[in-house]
């Protein structure tokens, strides 16, 4: 039998070959002084190897790292555990489809709404003669030729709200600042 | 939290602690060994454990969680290489503060013992990352051929071929380069 190839001999130093062959290869190994020495040396160099490898690099302080490495594990963990419920809340894509759809439809109907013109209430309150009265510039109330009017602060989200009671009521969000403002007006 | 589930948090966060010290020492070698940098060891060791851990049904067969945190490392290494490209060996010099040794050690230990290392890495750097990764799982970490190649996921036979040319490049450094 002629000499096993190198790739051979490195493969028995470490057990990888099949059984046949290995029972093949082993047989010249054991008659033949070159190879055996050859698998010898690979044998050597891989134990030494393991050996060197399985040490901690260089000048490390294992114990100061490891400490800091825990640490370091702990809060990614608890990291975590802050977003892992939301990311593993399984929605059904039915469900997706029709949250994503009412989202879109509320942004358009709120658009629509605040792009009509502005509309005049007239609220007749309970006594003759007063007038509360709101439209773009703010709310008020009129009686007999004199006025009130509480002009809104800046332009921003409006919600106007009228009451049978005769009062008349607005609120304004103001998307500089974030500020809201609320103003009632009451007949009496 | 109530008084019932107190105690089987407490439970599993102890299992955590005790598999984190069971099993740190070694992977961070591990990924040393792939990686060729401290700094980069120690941040890719704790993606590996927070990978893991946050996966803790894996953890009750203490065997097949070893090897499977092995796998862990292994992929997270190989991506890592594979974004920075070529392996890094850093100076022991340039190591940063928090992680080199006390000054209480011998010196002459220490000296032995940084030579040793040095010897080793300038022979792994010849190697290709997967023929490096190959002969570090078999030849350090003691994992079958057949384990080695679910970890690089490549077949058996390449997994042979990548082990079989790393010792005999291995070799011949270490015939050309007595420490």
């Amino acid at each position: 039998m002629s000499h096993p190839s190198e790739i051979d001999l490195a493969l028995i130093a470490g057990g990888e070959l099949g059984a046949w062959r290995r029972f093949r290869l082993w047989r010249h190994v054991r008659s033949c002084d070159p190879c055996r020495r050859e698998v010898e040396a690979f044998r050597a160099a891989r134990e030494s190897t393991s050996e060197a490898a399985r040490e901690l690099p260089g000048e490390v302080h294992w114990g100061r790292l490891a400490a800091e490495i825990k640490a370091n594990i702990r809060l990614g963990l608890a990291a975590g555990e802050c977003v892992g419920p939301v990311a593993e809340t399984s929605i059904q894509p039915g469900w997706r489809v029709a949250a994503s759809l009412a989202s879109v439809m509320v942004l358009v109907l709120s658009g629509w709404w605040l792009y009509l013109p502005a509309p005049r209430i007239l609220t007749q309150a309970g006594e003759p003669g007063v007038i509360l009265e709101a439209d773009a510039s703010g709310i008020g109330l009129r009686e007999n030729g004199a006025s009130m009017t509480l002009m809104h602060g800046s332009p921003g989200v409006i919600t106007l709200t009228a009451n049978v009671q005769g009062s008349l009521g607005v609120r304004y969000f103001d998307t500089e600042t974030g500020q809201i403002t609320i103003h009632h007006v009451h007949a009496q | 939290m109530s008084e019932a589930t107190e105690p089987v948090v407490l439970a599993a966060a102890e299992r955590q602690n005790r598999f984190i010290s069971d099993h740190l020492r070694r992977i961070f070698v591990q990924i040393y060994r792939m990686v060729g940098n401290v700094a980069d060891a120690q941040d890719l060791t704790q993606e590996t454990f927070i990978k893991a851990l946050q996966r803790g049904d894996q953890l009750k067969d203490a065997e097949k969680a070893a090897h499977w945190l092995s796998r862990i490392a292994t992929n997270t290494a190989l991506d890592f290489l594979r974004r920075h490209g070529r392996v890094n060996f850093c100076d022991i010099d340039e190591l940063a503060d928090p992680v080199t040794a006390p000054r209480e050690a011998d010196p002459e230990q220490l000296v032995l013992r940084s030579e040793r290392q040095r010897y080793l890495e300038d022979g792994l750097r010849l190697l290709s990352e997967r023929e490096r990764a190959a002969l570090l799982l078999r030849d350090v970490e003691g994992l079958p051929a057949e384990e080695v190649a679910r970890q690089l996921h490549c077949s058996k036979a390449t997994v042979r071929s990548h082990i079989a040319n790393a010792r005999i490049k291995f070799r011949r450094y270490m015939e050309g380069r007595k420490p």
